[in-house]
């Protein structure tokens, strides 16, 4: 069943989308979900939340890549879940993730509080796309793996055949890139502090 | 740093290119298949090869490995080994270029153990039209009988569908190896390679440019890399711990003096058939005569927006492509639109 099948089975309200779905891209949204919440039994519960996020926004949207739909439903719904599970006590792959992505952010400056946080975001997708475009494909891969798919330094050591220095070393180097990228392209304002 | 811009940070990685996304997807579901990347970039093809179990040990059988040991005793390998003959040093003005340590090549290619017709080493010789005089020119390196011995895959429908051999000279103790590996049925593409500066430098050998590489291995082992094409063969040369003087000289001995246009810059033209826009990569078919059918071009990023599927485009580059049938957005002169072929 192609992707087009499937969204079709979404537009005609169809009780099938669903386990078409599941049957295509279970696999690749619980991987997502695991390796942000690494819990078999919250990383089931959030894939869930994503297949229902995905039928009340299809109609009226229509993805162009299914995959990449799905992936971000589930990326966002897991980490509202980690957030919300540990509020008082953060962990976990993703947790760590967030901390080292953070250096990117330039020092002693701050989003400003007013402007709209999904319009920022937004904005700071754009500037990450256009950064990553310019890595070469490898970097722009463990990136990824790291910090959207929330990976760790070792188990992207395994899958690249690097080195954990190496892993670790090459993240370090593209943070400091990315954060002159973000710096370059003056999204952030003086902090008010 | 507050809790806020970080988390908006994070999110924001949430939102980024659905190319990007689905290129490292496409990874990643590559590598849960079972391949793993290869110590050495020649290795790459075979190594996928393996992860079919049925020919696991024919297929590793083709892969070089440069630290087997051929015996013991023997006397060291000199840094600067003597030309046979009393021979002068070779005169080669080498610009190496350093790269970072290649990572694994993935590409899919199935093999079946029942299609493996073996090879003696002159028929392999034979098959490819090669020499490989390394021991002539480097006297403390032997050949090491590969395990598995020599081969290639064939069937009656496809022919010689995988060919890809290595062949790997050491020293007595193993320490240093040079490995070619020789293929033309299937030439291993590889794009993983990193360059620490932003220039492509390019070694005049035998009529030839080439572009010569540098790493150093997760062990350390200081590695020569080059690959080259020659009478529709590629040659995948690779060294551990051979010195730079030797690595030269092993190479030279497997240049033949070009027969083709002289010059330390190209031109060719041809039509767009790939357009990759997230790899900053276009392809083009070659117009007739110019000695290959298609050559892929890496531009920078964004510039794959100037170019449609079936335009016509005449490409200026310097040297030869530094990786066979490719050519590094580093040695791009100039790309312009080109006229129709004349009829």
């Amino acid at each position: 069943m192609t992707d087009d099948d499937i969204v079709e089975l979404y537009w005609a309200r169809s009780a099938q989308a669903i386990p078409a779905t599941d049957a295509q891209y279970g696999r690749y949204c619980r991987r997502i979900a695991c390796n942000i919440l690494r819990c078999a039994e919250d990383a089931e519960e959030c894939v869930n939340d994503a297949y229902l996020a995905a039928w009340n926004s299809i109609p009226p949207h229509r993805p162009a890549n299914l995959a990449a739909f799905l992936g971000k439903l589930t990326r966002r719904i897991a980490l509202n879940r980690l957030n919300r599970k540990n509020a008082a006590k953060r962990g976990g792959e993703a947790a760590l993730s967030i901390d080292e992505l953070a250096e990117c952010l330039p020092a002693g400056r701050t989003v400003e509080q007013e402007v709209e946080q999904e319009m920022q975001a937004k904005a700071l997708s754009h500037a990450i796309s256009r950064y990553l475009y310019t890595l070469p494909r490898e970097k722009r891969r463990v990136f990824v793996c790291r910090y959207w798919y929330c990976y760790s330094v070792k188990e992207i050591s395994t899958l690249f055949g690097f080195s954990e220095t190496k892993t670790a070393n090459m993240l370090s180097r593209i943070r400091s890139g990315l954060k002159r990228a973000l710096e370059k392209e003056a999204l952030f304002y003086e902090s008010s502090e | 740093m507050n809790l806020r811009n970080k988390d908006m940070l994070f999110q924001a990685v949430g939102g980024i290119d659905d190319a990007i996304l689905q290129d490292t997807e496409d990874f990643l579901a590559r590598r849960s298949k079972g391949s793993r990347p290869a110590l050495f970039p020649w290795k790459g093809i075979a190594a996928t090869a393996a992860a079919a179990a049925c020919i696991a040990l024919l297929s590793v059988s083709l892969l070089a490995e440069p630290a087997a040991s051929p015996g013991e005793g023997g006397a060291p390998s000199l840094s600067t080994s003597p030309l046979p003959g009393g021979a002068p040093p070779l005169s080669i003005t080498a610009n190496i270029n350093e790269i970072g340590e290649p990572a694994g090549v993935t590409a899919q290619i199935s093999l079946s153990c029942e299609d493996f017709t073996p090879l003696s080493y002159d028929e392999l010789l034979a098959y490819f039209g090669a020499a490989l005089p390394v021991e002539e020119a480097l006297p403390a390196f032997h050949r090491v009988p590969p395990d598995g011995g020599y081969g290639v895959y064939q069937t009656q429908g496809r022919g010689v569908y995988y060919d890809g051999n290595s062949v790997t000279f050491a020293t007595e103790d193993g320490e240093q190896a040079f490995t070619v590996t020789l293929a033309k049925a299937f030439l291993h593409p590889y794009d993983a390679f990193t360059l620490s500066e932003d220039e492509l430098h390019f070694t005049e050998l035998g009529g030839r440019s080439l572009a010569l590489f540098h790493y150093t291995d997760e062990n350390g082992d200081s590695c020569y890399y080059v690959e080259f094409l020659q009478n529709s063969v590629g040659y995948y040369v690779g060294t551990k711990n051979v010195s730079e003087a030797d690595f030269l000289r092993g190479l030279a001995s497997l240049v033949e003096e070009s027969t083709g246009p002289a010059g330390k810059t190209h031109t060719v033209s041809g039509r767009v058939a790939v357009i990759d826009p997230m790899a900053g990569h276009i392809a083009i078919d070659l117009d007739e005569g110019e000695g290959a059918a298609s050559l892929g071009i890496d531009l920078e990023p964004g510039e794959t927006a100037n170019y449609a599927v079936g335009d016509r485009i005449t490409v200026t580059y310097a040297g030869e492509p530094a990786t066979i049938g490719r050519l590094w957005k580093q040695q791009i002169l100039q790309i312009e639109a080109a006229d129709a072929p004349a009829a």
